[in-house]
């Protein structure tokens, strides 16, 4: 009972159930030492206010060494990747620190300087996750800096972009899109004498207006629109028709006009329709922008590396680049560290954890002599090893290559493509059409009634239907947790008709264990003496014994790990071994569904083992049923024999046991012979050729640090259950988007009948154009929200943070 | 009437000024970060010190 209310009891500073390191002081709560420290750290500078801002804002101390040493701070190539401005012994520097989430952490980071008085002046930018620090370096050097950041639980990293380098919407969309909207509101005020009509006495007022017209859309049309043309040209280029010729074609034919008229006094032109075009289309771009480049896909194999290695020179470790390591070079990977390169084992025991590469977390021994594979972690002690190869020839860089680093995807026809293709086609038609009739009836109609056409035929509401919709989709599945890479990945994913999933990694969980004891259960005290050896241990099973048992006892004391065998010491007196059954002295056990089993003995005798299974996903068999219900589901697996517990929820035929990558990547393809367009659900690097040859690829992720190669879409565990609803609504935001093009082309078409007829005054087309944008985008808005609000996915999934 | 051409001249020189200002702001970053400046408000400088209030309510919760 006093175990659950524990277990309710969360850090005052990350927000973590309080487990085995619960610690409390000054009245609250912290989940571990570090978290405490962290606190005292901030009460001391008096920076409490933290805690005030929001909620729990804490990210825990990484403790385990994951994070890059400190010392590669002081390297000159680091350094220089990082300083933006050196003088006087004043430095600015600029980190990117990915777990800056939320308005505490942007608070706390800039005020560090209550905390170091060498900090002058601390800045962060939260969109793209950087803190711009100006500091005195001969008081405070950058590698103490980077220490305090780490002691705060903001520990930079070196990965990711380069200092400088700015995400996002570009600067000179913003320009374009406010230029427009500067000439549209004027010229619309200018506009407003001649539709309200002015008396002739005003005519040179009338005249003065339209001259100055003139000059305020000569902006947009040289620089706003500039894209549209570079586009259409380009187009025209490559023989192809695209939705910005008819847009093109339209802005080229509204300036003429307009100027036409102007300068021969036969009307005002259309100036206030030209600028109200670009605003809309304009903010139809910057929307797109705004929901597409909030994401970063563009992750390479190089931010999941070591930047530095150290190469072993006599005794001296030096630190090096990786690409500048040579085969017979001899470097030392500690604890958590990856191997970068492939290299044979010298000195020490490998336990690598391929996670990375095979989605398995239950590392991999290696003893000496052995060829340890570029991608692994090394868990436990350090380890000397010596390059085999250099890196660009390394296993990780040629399945890299070979899977993940492609763009293009043997594609689907986009959809606006199809449409744009027929429009612009029917748009040139009619008015060569138009022309040729009234050529035959009135000469002079004919230049005013092919411009009007061209002029009303002009596809703005088109042309924001599909930005609008998917980009409303995206927006809300990226609140859920599933984040796509762009419009086509929504059109890709309504037309799936075949789910593939991957099986470890993916619908089994990664670190979450199912424990089970096999014989009788030792007391609660032998159990707690159990968990406090089990605590001295890096290997992952240790590790997972420790979070899953409970209690307290005395440390653990003459502790001594043996390498593939296990761990012994002694606690309160009693020596305790963990680990294989013959280094516990008890019988081997038989093994069932790749569970681990580790044996427990207490004072020489031996009590029996754990059982330790990898535990399915929450709610797995909800998703794999629902979405059944939707396209036909299969089952990959590089393992022999299934969990009974997925199993159950495929059928026979759909398993499909003992595939490597490549056969995985070969199923997919089989299925797409077949004319399937295939969705592939996995979970990383082994699973990258399938989620590259198949129609839409989701990465399942269970932190923000996870290789995602190939795919188009990343899905955070906690939404793992949104993937048929997220399914509905792609299919249901295509049909949005049939509906919303049936509304403009409504839409054109009277348009242009209107225009055909000679009747398209510039009052009609400045109330058609925005009446037929504005109307479109709130419907698709509305709808794609109707929708997803029916599917339960227009809230914010609980705990806040989100992957990118 | 010649007055109103008096008026439309200061008024777009009003209007261009605001323009500049935009042009500015874009060009000064200000809209590549739309959320740190929020909070950055939040956060007043008092002085420093162990205690504060805020912190207070936090204990009771």
């Amino acid at each position: 009972m006093a175990q659950e209310v524990r277990e309710q009891v969360r850090c005052f500073h990350c927000g973590d159930p309080c487990g085995g390191e619960h610690v409390r002081a000054e009245g609250h709560d912290f989940c571990c030492p570090g978290c405490h420290a962290v606190y005292d750290l901030l009460q001391e500078s008096g920076l409490c206010d933290y805690y005030a801002l929001s909620d729990r804002p804490g990210t825990k101390v990484e403790r385990d060494g994951q994070a890059i040493r400190a010392e590669l701070f002081d390297l000159p190539e680091v350094r220089e990747r990082l300083v933006e401005h050196s003088a006087d012994g004043i430095t600015r520097v600029t980190f990117h620190i990915p777990v800056i989430h939320c308005s505490s952490c942007i608070w706390l980071l800039e005020h560090l300087h209550r905390i170091d008085a060498a900090v002058l002046r601390s800045r962060v930018r939260f969109t793209s996750k950087e803190l711009t620090v100006t500091f005195r370096e001969e008081r405070l050097s950058l590698r103490a800096l980077v220490e305090l950041l780490r002691r705060l639980g903001y520990g930079p990293s070196l990965a990711g972009r380069p200092a400088g380098a700015t995400g996002g919407i570009p600067r000179v969309l913003y320009l374009r899109l406010g230029i427009a909207a500067f000439a549209f509101g004027n010229i619309m005020l200018f506009s407003f004498p001649e539709y309200l009509g002015a008396d002739a006495s005003d005519q040179q007022l009338k005249r003065g207006f339209q001259f100055l017209s003139l000059l305020f859309s000569l902006p947009v049309v040289f620089f706003s629109s500039t894209d549209y043309f570079r586009a259409a040209w380009a187009g025209l280029r490559t023989r192809q028709v695209n939705i910005d010729q008819p847009i093109a074609l339209g802005i080229i034919a509204l300036f003429a006009r307009s100027v036409w008229d102007v300068v021969t006094g036969a009307g005002p032109g259309y100036f206030d329709s030209l600028a109200g075009l670009l605003f809309f289309l304009l903010v139809g771009r910057w929307y797109q922008a705004y929901t597409y480049g909030a994401l970063s896909f563009d992750r390479g194999l190089n931010d999941f590396l070591p930047l530095v290695v150290l190469r072993r020179s006599g005794d001296a470790e030096v630190p090096v680049g990786v690409a500048d390591l040579r085969p017979g070079d001899r470097i030392t990977v500690r604890d958590q560290e990856i191997v970068p390169v492939d290299a044979v084992l010298l000195e020490g025991e490998a336990h690598i954890d391929n996670s990375f590469i095979t989605g398995e977390p239950l590392p991999v021994r290696r003893t000496v002599g052995e060829v340890v594979k570029a991608g692994g972690r090394q868990r436990g002690a350090a380890i000397v090893l010596q390059v085999l190869r250099p890196f660009a020839e390394s296993h990780l860089k040629r399945l890299w290559e070979e899977h993940a680093s492609g763009e293009g995807r043997p594609g689907m026809p986009r959809l606006i493509d199809a449409v744009a293709r027929r429009f612009t086609v029917a748009v040139v038609l009619l008015a060569v059409g138009a022309g040729l009739y009234w050529w035959g009836r009135d000469a002079a109609q004919v230049w005013p009634v092919v411009t009007a056409v061209l002029i009303v035929a002009c596809p703005c509401a088109l042309a924001l239907s599909m930005p609008f919709t998917y980009g409303h989709t995206i927006r809300l599945l990226g609140r859920r947790g599933l984040f796509l890479r762009d419009a086509q990945v929504v059109e890709r994913l309504a037309a799936v008709d075949t789910t593939v999933f991957d099986k470890t990694g993916t619908l089994t969980e990664r670190e979450a264990h199912t424990v089970r004891f096999v014989g009788t259960l030792p007391d609660a005290t032998a159990l707690a003496r159990i968990r406090s050896l089990a605590r001295n241990s890096m290997h992952p099973l240790s590790t997972v014994l420790y979070h899953h048992l409970r209690g307290h006892a005395g440390y653990a004391e003459q502790v001594h790990e043996e390498a593939g065998a296990g761990i012994r010491g002694t606690v309160d007196g009693h020596a305790v071994r963990i680990g294989s059954a013959a280094f516990t002295g008890g019988p081997e056990a038989e093994r069932t569904n790749g569970a681990a089993h580790v044996h427990v003995a207490m004072d020489g005798m031996h009590l029996g083992h754990f059982e330790v299974v990898k535990r399915a996903r929450t709610g797995m068999a909800t998703v794999v049923g629902a979405t059944g219900c939707l396209t036909d589901t299969h089952l990959l697996t590089g393992d022999l024999a299934v969990d009974p517990e997925v199993a159950a929820v495929f059928a026979p035929h759909q398993l499909h046991t003992g595939c490597s990558p490549a056969d995985k990547a070969r199923f997919v393809q089989g299925l797409q012979a077949k004319g399937r367009r295939v969705l592939m659900v996995g979970d990383g690097l082994n699973d990258a050729g399938a989620l590259r040859q198949s129609d839409v690829g989701i990465t399942v992720s269970e932190t923000s640090a996870a290789l995602t190669p190939a795919s188009d879409a990343i899905l955070d565990v906690r939404a793992f259950g949104d993937l048929p609803a997220a399914l509905r609504l792609a299919r249901s935001a295509r049909r949005i988007v049939y509906g919303s093009l049936l509304l403009s082309l409504a839409y054109n078409i009277t348009g242009v009948s209107v225009a055909i007829s000679g009747h398209l005054t510039p009052l009609v087309a400045a109330i058609l154009m925005p009446l037929s944008s504005v109307s479109v985008v709130g419907f698709v808005t509305l709808c794609v929200w109707i929708r997803a609000r029916q599917l339960g996915l227009h809230a914010k999934h609980d705990g806040g943070q989100t992957i990118p | 009437m010649s007055v109103i051409f008096l008026l439309i001249a200061a008024s777009t020189l009003v209007a261009v000024l605001f323009l500049a200002a935009f042009l500015w702001a874009v060009r000064a970053g200000q809209y590549e970060d739309d959320r740190s400046p929020a909070v950055r408000m939040l956060g007043d400088d008092r002085p420093n010190g162990p205690t504060n209030p805020m912190n207070n309510t936090q204990v009771k919760r």
